[in-house]
């Protein structure tokens, strides 16, 4: 019988979840929920692929001004971010 | 085992009891004289509650195969004092056959830990989900009040 375990709980645990270094009986919470919590396993995907992109170590040569144009970006971004709605 | 834990293990108890139509298993998580403010139902408090919730759940496993999935967003544990929230998915399939009905609700439960250190639900509310949505796609709050006003 798999014990529940939370979304806060899931997402403190996430990146050990990812590097295999949880154990077998929180392994198996984790992927219980998982199954039924859609904005857990968003989180997981996401990680997941933020790690992928480290570990593949390619380097992009990024077009001039890029980063100030990044920057102005999310700073507008922020100025008018409005809360998401939460999906389980 | 840590109060997190404890909880998290008392809601699986509640997520079996109803996944095994296990009426007594699932009574265990509740206190003597909980309050039951569930959706669509009347309301009970005191000794009538656990009652109440045997008939209603003696009556449930009669005529449908149960399967709650719980999602528990958040537990919050202060002294001898807890509350959860999140969501529960239950898929109600009938014994003599017809397709299952599945509903998504939202539940508060609120939890006292006894002087068993077994930890049981106090207060349990829950209401009918609805899809998620950004704050610009929701309907104006007075149309929602009309409809909740008219069930």
């Amino acid at each position: 019988m798999v014990i529940e375990i939370s979304c806060e709980e899931v997402w403190r645990e996430i990146s050990n979840y990812l590097e295999n270094d949880v154990s077998p009986e929180l392994r198996a919470r984790m992927e219980a929920h998982f199954k039924g919590c859609g904005h857990c396993t968003a989180v997981l995907k996401g990680a997941g692929n933020v790690v992928q992109l480290i570990k593949a170590g390619t380097v992009f040569d990024l077009p001039g001004g890029f980063s100030n144009r990044l920057y102005k970006r999310l700073q507008d971004r922020l100025a008018t971010k409005k809360p998401k709605a939460r999906n389980y | 085992m840590n109060d997190i834990y404890g909880i998290n293990t008392a809601k699986t108890e509640f997520r079996e009891g109803y996944n095994t139509a296990d009426v007594d298993r699932l009574l265990s998580v509740f206190a003597d004289g909980f309050a039951d403010l569930s959706v669509g139902v009347p309301s009970f408090f005191g000794d009538e509650a656990k009652s109440v919730l045997r008939s209603r759940t003696v009556s449930l496993f009669q005529k449908y195969r149960v399967t709650l999935v719980v999602t528990i967003m958040s537990i919050r544990v202060v002294h001898n004092t807890a509350y959860d929230f999140g969501g529960h998915t239950l898929t109600l399939a009938p014994h003599h056959g017809g397709d299952p009905i599945t509903s998504r609700r939202r539940y508060f439960e609120l939890w006292r830990k006894g002087n068993d250190a077994k930890w049981r639900i106090e207060l349990f509310i829950d209401n009918l989900d609805v899809p998620p949505a950004m704050p610009d796609d929701e309907i104006d709050s007075a149309t929602v009040y009309l409809q909740c006003s008219q069930q």
